[in-house]
């Protein structure tokens, strides 16, 4: 002990540079390594009651999507406190596996259904079974591994067309019923130079909900296409075979014009300002850019519409529960996660939740809202229920939807045929569902 | 005659100059462009910067960087920058100056092996490795503490750092003033400290300014090591504010104004010193 | 006391390992040990959700690196990447150096401006070009392009986004380049100009047949440097493209954060590292032993 504070001493001295005459020699300096376990253990036991105890939780989108439940929450839960933190997309997954791989990681966790799965199977998640039967199981089950449930639901997410109706209403436009109605549409407003879809291609996600809504629409609602989602996890078929005949019809919307190769050079939050100054009579996107929108343009007249199949129907829209809320198992204020997990699984809570993603509903048993005026046209598309999400179906692989997007942008801008692009994204779900 | 021959030869060549020089400045003016353009908009509506991107702004919006420096909670992200920087900075001059001082007077073949192996460091990219770096992270206790930042950001460093000293002291530093000392009584120790260090100023500044642009600029060490808000740094703040989405995108511009901000203000003043102390390290390699 | 005695005048002793001793902490912890494990995992079944009891698979990760696609077209384009903007960084460099070199009355200014961009972060440049090369009527390039009333361009696509997004970083650093030949072309004696210009050279000639040869240093440092930093890219990119369109502008770094990281295949990305890290060694290494060689021819 008395050697280590002696080089301790001597190191500090040389540090500042005292050693300035010459003279005998000194012993040789260790460096003194300090264990850090004793500072982590003091900030471990700090969790006394009654004190404010902080937890951190994190999102993809930003905190603007939660400010209203925030608010409820900083009220109805004071002895906790919510550190918010909001990782990019592109990096959410990457940041959020590494960390939990490590025993670390945010006490509640916003998943998405497939790491959710992932992150349940490696035992990362702590069971919410309580809580969670006070939801429907139509939002519980994708968040299910081996008869327990690891995520709660949020308020659904739906992604369709906005439309200017101002456009469709002064250049006399019906809205379309099918889709082949819709690529008329599309070519009526390209003969009177007018944008028709507002599309920021550079991002890999406009493309990929599109064409799997009409893929939805026209093959996976129906009786022949149900059991698709159950047999591609289980590696029974390819989209290469099944899916060609779809998005061949779909790729009018490429042949047509309305999807151009110059949108690979726009980004989303362009083709938004696009939209909302008049620039575009439509733009695909959901409830969460419903403020940004009409922030750029509170004159703009919004309403949405579903994306349609050949044939007349309610319309399809792209979507399903919302990140689910999960809490880490490693977390070393697991109950005051739960507490706050509690205070969303509440009729107050939704609504504080449903306060910046409107338009989405509640899986929370007894919660309804009404759909606010912006959803007009897509009533009818909610109240049937066409709210679908193709590769939450994917299990494990459900992270390969960012591939079909991807491929997409090549197939788009030409440089490989359909059948190439399914294969590849084929290739993509067996190497993730291999694992 | 010679001389007047001399004279119209230097009054054509001054001529060629100014030509020269009037390319280059035009050159230069073109180059500049994205970094004006950068500037003007940060003080503009979208709609008057979509009307005449390179116009200056009619009305000078302030507000933008209000709202960008709230935002970004631009002081404490600062302050974590500059935290990481001094620090990282300290630590590798100290050890890559020591190292590369014993490197360079160590003529043995493990002196030589020790400099290789320093050196495999250069060809290393560290983010093959971030995995494994994470957990090594974790397991000394480090996650979520500017030190692990830092600690990694100095392992990156270390080879240039032992490269630039070892080479200096090789070429500049006369074994002879060395042997002087030792012939008074100098430790080793004392020898670095009292002799040797204040003849590496050079050297030092040269990677003092290379080191420093490569730590602040640094942006995968932050975005793996430091999870929490309180201890980010500038770029993270930059990044998280464009990653939401539908951002006003002339707010995004104050953001990437009040990122580039310090090392611009740092530039401007110390651009002498930076030109020379970049070159200076490249050469004596 | 003893030991004092053996060491020659000015070496070290047993003293050096006490000098390079904390740098080697650090550095064996934090870039030899993850490399190492790196290189285990790359030869075993190491994923997201196999994190324990690990076996050892052989070759199989790298088999797996050799036919996926995705990572060819990465090592491909990390490739195209480094040598283009080395390319440009010496081709522009070069004359650029020259120039201000002369006596210009501006050109210390002007070494500012050009060396001014590679100061800043790489993703904020990055930032800052993609408003400047978007499709829409916020990008400077088109807007203006629509003003003139001609057709928009479109920098991002599958042929063009990988160039765009090199052009960028073309502009970024050749500033740096530049100063690095400054440096060189200080150190060249003027009175090798002097001789040959009473020799009758002219300029040309005196660039070609003193200037270039003499450059050799500073060259081969931008080339090395170059190289390797551009085979490791990743914030431009990142903050441009994220890799696409398509996988247009996939590189090593972005493969290996999508698939190594994202995607939870922890050994096919340690193997594709390891892959890299080969490429990377015979790159600089031809590079280097070309370098020599013209260093050899001059001298």
């Amino acid at each position: 002990m008395k050697r280590k504070v002696l080089s301790m001493v001597l190191a500090t001295a040389m540090a500042m540079g005292l050693l300035c005459g010459c003279g005998g020699e000194k012993e040789p300096t260790t460096t003194p390594v300090e264990s850090t376990e004793a500072q982590e253990a003091v900030e471990e036991t700090t969790t006394a009651e009654g004190e404010k105890v902080t937890i951190r939780m994190s999102y993809w989108n930003s905190e603007d999507t939660m400010a209203a439940m925030l608010a409820f929450l900083a009220e109805e839960v004071p002895n906790v406190e919510i550190e918010y933190q909001f990782i990019d997309n592109s990096n959410y997954d990457t940041i959020i596996d590494t960390q939990l791989s490590a025993g670390e990681g945010p006490d509640i966790i916003c998943e998405s259904p497939g790491s959710a799965l992932k992150h349940a199977r490696l035992g990362y998640l702590a069971p919410v079974d309580d809580l969670a039967a006070k939801y429907s199981a139509a939002g519980t089950s994708i968040y299910s591994y081996e008869g327990s449930t690891y995520a709660l639901p949020g308020i659904s997410w739906f992604e369709g067309i906005w439309f200017n109706k101002a456009i469709f209403e002064e250049n006399q436009i019906e809205l379309p019923k099918t889709f082949d109605e819709y690529i008329t549409v599309c070519k009526k407003f390209q003969e009177m130079g007018i944008t028709p879809l507002a599309a920021g291609l550079k991002s890999w996600e406009p493309m990929l909900k599109n064409s799997m809504a009409f893929v939805s629409a026209e093959y996976l609602s129906t009786e022949a296409g149900s059991g698709f989602g159950e047999d591609y996890r289980n590696g029974k078929v390819t989209l290469d075979g099944t899916w060609n005949e779809y998005v061949e019809k779909w790729s009018e919307m490429i042949t047509s014009g309305v999807y151009t190769t110059d949108m690979t050079g726009v980004d989303h939050d362009q083709a938004l300002e696009q939209f909302a100054t008049g620039g575009a009579a439509m733009f695909c996107s959901g409830p969460w850019d419903y403020e940004a929108i009409m922030a750029k343009n509170p004159e703009l007249q919004l309403d949405m519409m579903p994306f349609y199949g050949t044939q007349e129907s309610d319309g399809w829209l792209i979507g399903g529960p919302g990140c689910g809320f999960a809490v880490n198992e490693a977390s070393a204020n697991k109950e005051a996660a739960m507490e706050v997990l509690a205070a969303i699984s509440t009729i107050e809570g939704q609504a504080a939740l449903w306060e910046n993603n409107q338009g989405g509903s509640s899986y929370l048993d007894g919660a309804a809202f009404d759909l606010p005026e912006a959803y007009t046209s897509v009533a009818g598309t909610l109240a049937a229920g066409n709210v679908y999400c193709p590769w939450n179906e994917w299990g494990v692989a459900a992270s390969a939807h960012e591939t079909y997007g991807t491929e997409m942008q090549s197939y788009l801008l030409g440089t490989q045929d359909l059948a190439t692009t399914l294969q590849n994204v084929d290739t993509a779900v067996a190497e993730l569902l291999a694992k | 005659m010679k001389k007047e021959k001399i004279r119209e030869v230097s009054k054509k060549e001054q001529r060629k100059l100014y030509i020269t020089e009037f390319f280059m400045v035009a050159l230069a003016i073109i180059w500049f462009i994205p970094i004006y353009y950068l500037i003007v908009t940060t003080f503009k509506s979208p709609r008057e910067a979509t009307e005449g991107p390179l116009k200056l702004p009619e009305v000078w919006m302030i507000e933008n960087y209000i709202d960008a420096w709230k935002n970004m909670e631009y002081p404490r992200a600062l302050f974590n920058t500059v935290t990481i920087t001094v620090l990282a900075v300290g630590i590798i001059v100290l050890v890559t100056s020591l190292a590369g001082y014993a490197l360079a007077r160590t003529k043995t073949k493990w002196g030589n092996r020790f400099f290789l192996l320093f050196l495999a460091g250069l060809m290393v990219p560290f983010q093959m490795n971030i995995v494994s770096l994470f957990k090594i992270v974790k397991s000394v206790g480090l996650m979520n503490t500017i030190w692990a930042v830092i600690l990694v950001d100095v392992a990156i460093n270390v080879p240039q750092g032992i490269f630039l000293f070892k080479e200096f002291i090789e070429s500049s530093v006369p074994k002879e003033l060395e042997e002087a000392a030792e012939i008074d009584g100098c430790s080793v120790i004392q020898k670095f400290f009292v002799i040797v260090l204040p003849l590496l100023k050079p050297v030092i500044a040269t990677v003092v300014i290379i080191v420093t642009l490569n730590v602040w600029n640094e942006f995968m060490t932050p975005l793996l090591f430091i999870q929490g808000r309180e201890n980010d740094v500038i770029l993270q703040e930059v990044s998280r504010n464009i990653g939401q989405f539908s951002t006003d995108w002339t707010a995004l511009f104050p953001m990437l104004m009040l990122g580039v901000a310090p090392l611009m203000i740092f530039y401007i003043f110390m651009q002498k010193y930076i030109i020379a102390g970049v070159s200076a390290g490249a050469v004596k390699g | 006391m003893e030991l004092k005695k053996k060491r020659e005048a000015g070496s070290l002793g047993h003293y050096f390992i006490l000098f390079i001793l904390p740098a080697l902490i650090i550095y064996l912890t934090f870039s030899i040990l993850p490399f190492i494990f790196t290189f285990i995992y790359s030869f075993t079944d190491y994923t997201d959700i196999k994190i324990r009891n690990l076996d050892f698979v052989g070759l199989k990760n790298y088999i797996t690196v050799l036919k996926t696609p995705l990572m060819k077209i990465a090592i491909k384009n990390s490739l195209i990447y480094a040598v283009v903007l080395t390319g440009f960084q010496v081709i522009l460099g070069l004359p650029l150096a020259v120039v201000l070199n002369k006596k210009l009355k501006s050109r210390n200014l002007l070494r500012a401006i050009f060396f001014f961009p590679a100061v800043f972060s790489s993703l904020i440049i990055g930032y800052l070009w993609n408003f400047i090369l978007s499709s829409s009527d916020y990008g400077l390039i088109n807007n203006m392009i629509h003003q003139l009333g001609f057709k928009t361009i479109n920098f991002f696509t599958a042929d063009r986004a990988l160039f765009s997004v090199i052009f960028t970083q073309i502009w970024q650093w050749t500033g740096w380049a530049m100063v690095i030949f400054l440096a060189n072309l200080q150190g060249i004696s003027p009175e090798l100009y002097e001789a040959a210009s009473i020799d009758g050279a002219d300029e040309r000639q005196q660039f070609f047949n003193i200037t270039l040869p003499l450059m050799c240093p500073s060259v081969k440092i931008i080339v090395v440097t170059g190289l390797i930093g551009g085979m490791k890219a990743f914030d431009a990119i990142y903050s441009m493209t994220s890799g696409g369109p398509g996988n247009a502008t996939e590189t090593v770094m972005t493969v290996m954060m999508k698939k190594g990281i994202s995607d939870g295949f922890y050994s096919v990305g340690s193997a594709f590292g390891v892959c890299f890290f080969i490429i990377v060694l015979i790159v600089s290494g031809f590079t280097n032993k070309l370098m020599s060689k013209w260093s050899d021819a001059i001298g």
